[in-house]
């Protein structure tokens, strides 16, 4: 076994012990309960689980449920190996887009290590199985599979169909870069697949009503709290003191790579940016940073590409 | 299939099966009619080493499951290949049906894989097609034989006998294409023997072959009536055939890519001989099932419909997919679990509703009390609350409607009635889709004295949704009986549903001594009125100013002739 992969093994280790110490005993919250009670009875036009509905998230919980058998240990072993998984791909992706294994490991490990990330892969949360999906689809893409990189890619929008923006961007710019039509038709049948059974639960006739009635909800939500606040927090809370140190490494980065024209970044920019403009417009405000988070994927990497080729051990 | 095991049992044939290892008395419906003497009969042996009725009945179905799984892949198999014929096994086991019926106390898992053994030992030549067999005389495979295709299928109908439906078509079938005149009369031969050995203690159980005509007969013409007749009200022919062609395979999602493929699969079996008796078995069942079977059984009864459609499945996506097909059928069984999960954990992971029901009606009723069992818990009270008062509602409140003695309710559905217990699992598309959707809601509902009557003329049966709506129709003149509790007044609450022919109804509310009032009741809506009592009156009669027959409203596809004037929803009298 390399030397990578022993890292690999030993970072997800730790990132299993530290998920492991934080899982909670009981469901934090009505949207977590409503999660659980989601895996017996889907019922989108009831609110279980809550608007966008979730469906694959929902869906791979019931697969897991049918082994496991109870609701919360379920979603939780669902985030924990979620995590782990997408720490994994990260790792593989990240070092193969920065031609670094090494600063690779080092960005999935500070993706996940951050508090944000941390909390949501001890908790009931979409993201995490979100987050696995978009380093499969990563791992897809720099492997030439265009299909499964795209199939990957609306799954993740139906683990967590507030990525849809920045999922877009990064399909249209990755197909720009590389034009796969039979990749493009695969993404539209997996989200009308993955889509179908809320249509379904919700049903044609008052699907428009849903829709909208779900919309005002999100821009009650989002106006509820102060952007700035939000703001600040984002700018604190992923990596304490260093989070400001990171974010212009992850500029640094980012402008090196355009400069560059490194276009295998590309995708993963525009990724960034489209959800950061997303979150501010309308991401949640009483859910603090949440709905920023996976804005990370791209800063930690960004943040990594900073580092001086010479330095980069291969 | 260990996951999907069921705690304890849960359906109306499960306890009746439940009671017939007990005590094999098919003319008390245990187990139900036509009789299952061969799955009685091996569930009675295992049950000498099983600690309980229900525990032999789920041990001999988990093995029937694994052995047939077997079976279906080696029969298929041969036809199809040895990837495709396990390709065929997967889809069939892993359909959302068989995922919920194969661990049941049922007798389709052992009937299936008995018809599963008598297609692998079917009597056909291996090289009866196809080029390599062109200018040579017909050989037998290796695993062909007439005497077991025979005993396989005869112990398959005496299993379940209405896989006969399936058999016989498919042993007609299989004459035509069996290798020599030898076979085919061996296994007539051995099939009918084998029919007359489990005859026979069917015939000796209901007292001599004089009376199984007449039961078996009795039982068709109560298939006749209810199953092809009044079941099937609400149900156009297109839901009928979906139900029990589409539903089987789970939603729309899942459904129609293996639909597809057993369109694709049949233009390439349908000129195999050794499927033949395979794909007109499973159409003549299909076709009988579409014209006679109840569609509330549709995906349980779809099954050996299910079984043979399975092969064409699995050829047509080897077809298209020569290279993925062990990936697609993981993805099938995926899908169908994250459909079925919601059912299957509840009945395994948790007791039935109508046990825990039952049970309360146990721990919180005196030996005194007067129990009514709902029809669809029939066999669950027989068999949880035997030693017991039990009586049907009616029956009960006949004799008890004027005494004392505490009276409970054993109901499927919801109550809101003060007082009640409700006892249920979460309801989920595939409860609803997979099973006839009875006991998810078990609740036992107090009957105090003030809410008795005993029903004299026109007054029809408890009727229930599961979500707590209770009323019993009332013809168009009705009369009951009211117990002697000095009531100065009496509470109605009377309605008309939003399928009534006509958009209101006035009803005339008198007593055996004076006018009481007349209520109105608009479709769709619920009137409650309190009417006043004079005193000493015992006999209210209801008379409707309209009526009708579902059955005779013109574009209705309700099949009930029942004559209906209103619903009464609720009676209580009142001091």
């Amino acid at each position: 076994m390399s030397r990578e992969r022993v890292a690999i093994a030993l970072a997800a280790i730790f990132i299993l012990i530290r998920c492991w110490t934080a899982l909670p005993p009981r469901f934090q919250s009505d949207e977590q309960k409503s999660f659980g009670a989601a895996l017996l009875t889907f019922d989108p036009y009831g609110h279980q689980p809550p608007p966008p509905s979730y469906p694959v998230y929902v869906a791979a919980g019931r697969l897991l449920h049918f082994f496991i058998r109870r609701p919360l240990p379920t979603l939780l072993a669902l985030s924990v190996g979620s995590a782990l998984a997408g720490f994994v791909l990260f790792s593989i992706a990240f070092g193969r887009l920065l031609r670094a294994p090494w600063i690779g490991i080092a960005a999935a490990l500070a993706l996940y290590v951050s508090p944000p990330v941390r909390y949501l892969s001890s908790h009931t949360a979409a993201e995490p199985l979100a987050f696995a999906l978009l380093a499969a689809a990563l791992l897809f893409w720099l492997r030439g599979e265009d299909v499964s990189f795209a199939i990957a890619l609306a799954l993740a929008i139906g683990v967590r169909p507030q990525l849809c923006v920045a999922v877009i961007a990064w399909l249209v710019t990755a197909s720009v870069l590389r034009p796969a039509w039979r990749g493009l038709v695969a993404f539209v049948a997996t989200l009308a697949i993955s889509f179908e059974p809320v249509v379904a639960g919700v049903g044609i006739d008052r699907l428009q009503y849903f829709v909208a009635n779900a919309i005002a909800a999100e821009r009650l939500r989002s106006v509820s709290g102060s952007l700035s606040a939000v703001l600040h927090a984002f700018v604190v809370e992923p990596w304490g003191m260093g989070t400001l140190v990171v974010f212009a490494a992850a500029a640094l980065g980012l402008a090196g790579a355009l400069i560059r024209r490194e276009k295998a970044l590309f995708p993963l920019a525009a990724f960034t940016v489209a959800h950061l403009l997303f979150a501010v417009a309308a991401g949640t405000r009483i859910e603090s940073v949440r709905p920023f988070v996976p804005a990370l994927i791209g800063i930690s990497l960004f943040a990594a590409a900073a580092v001086p080729a010479k330095w980069r051990l291969s | 299939m260990a996951l999907g095991t069921p705690a304890a049992l849960w359906e109306f044939d499960e306890v009746l099966f439940a009671h017939a290892v007990a005590h094999y008395d098919p003319l008390a419906h245990h187990p139900p009619p036509p009789g299952y003497p061969v799955f009685i009969f091996v569930a009675q042996i295992v049950r000498r080493v099983a600690p309980s009725n229900f525990a032999a009945l789920v041990s001999v179905n988990f093995a029937a499951s694994a052995i047939g799984f077997v079976f279906l892949a080696l029969a298929f198999g041969r036809i199809a290949g040895q990837a495709a014929g396990i390709l065929a096994a997967l889809l069939f086991y892993l359909s959302p049906s068989m995922l919920v019926h194969s661990t049941l106390a049922m007798s389709e898992p052992g009937a299936v894989a008995l018809l599963a053994a008598a297609l692998y030992f079917l009597p056909v030549s291996d090289s009866v097609c196809g080029p390599a067999s062109a200018g040579r005389p017909a050989e037998a495979g290796p695993h062909t034989s007439p005497a077991a295709f025979g005993f396989f299928a005869a112990l398959a109908v005496g299993w379940r006998p209405q896989f006969a439906i399936f058999v016989l078509p498919m042993l007609v079938a299989s004459m035509f294409v069996a290798r020599t005149w030898r076979d085919r009369a061996i296994a007539l031969i051995v099939f009918t023997v084998v029919c007359v050995a489990w005859l026979i203690p069917l015939a000796s159980a209901v007292g001599g072959l004089e009376r199984l005509i007449p039961f078996e007969r009795q039982q068709a013409m109560i298939v006749a009536a209810h199953d092809a007749d009044v079941s099937r009200s609400g149900w156009t022919p297109a839901t009928i055939a979906r139900t029990f062609i589409v539903d089987p395979w789970g939603p729309a999602l899942i459904a129609w890519p293996v639909l597809l493929a057993i369109g694709v699969g049949v233009t390439r079996v349908w000129r195999d001989p050794r499927a033949a008796p395979i794909l007109i078995g499973g159409a003549a069942y299909l076709a009988f099932a579409l014209a006679v079977m109840d569609p509330a059984d549709s995906v349980r009864y779809a099954i050996p419909f299910m079984l043979a459609a399975a092969l064409p499945a699995a050829m047509g996506i080897a077809h298209l997919r020569p290279n993925q097909t062990y990936a697609i059928a993981a993805l099938f069984g995926a899908a169908s679990i994250i459909y079925s999960s919601s059912l299957l954990v509840q009945r395994s992971t948790s007791m039935p509703p109508a046990l825990m029901a039952a049970r309360d009606i146990e721990s919180r009723t005196t030996p005194d009390a007067v129990i009514l069992y709902e029809l669809p818990l029939w066999p669950h009270a027989t068999y949880w609350l035997s030693g017991r008062r039990l009586f049907r509602p009616d029956d009960g409140l006949q004799r008890f409607f004027d005494s004392k003695a505490p009276m409970w309710l054993y109901a499927d559905g919801d109550s809101d009635v003060s007082g009640s217990r409700q006892f249920s699992w979460a309801a989920s598309d595939a409860y609803s889709a997979l099973t006839r959707n009875h006991y998810r809601v078990v609740t036992t509902i107090p009957v105090p004295p003030e809410r008795r009557f005993r029903p004299l003329a026109g007054v029809r049966a408890f009727e229930r949704e599961v979500d707590g709506d209770e009323w019993r129709w009332l013809d168009q003149d009705a009369a009951l009986q009211l117990p002697s509790l000095g009531a100065t007044a009496v509470l109605l609450r009377l309605g008309l549903p939003q399928a009534a022919p006509f958009a209101d109804n006035v009803v005339t509310v008198t007593s055996d001594r004076s006018p009481l009032g007349r209520v109105r009741v608009v479709r769709g809506g619920q009137t409650r009125v309190t009417l006043p009592l004079p005193a000493g009156a015992s006999i209210l009669r209801f008379h409707s100013d309209r009526a009708y027959r579902p059955a005779m409203v013109a574009g209705s596809l309700n099949r009930d002739p029942r004559r209906l004037g209103v619903r009464l929803h609720e009676l209580v009298l009142q001091p």
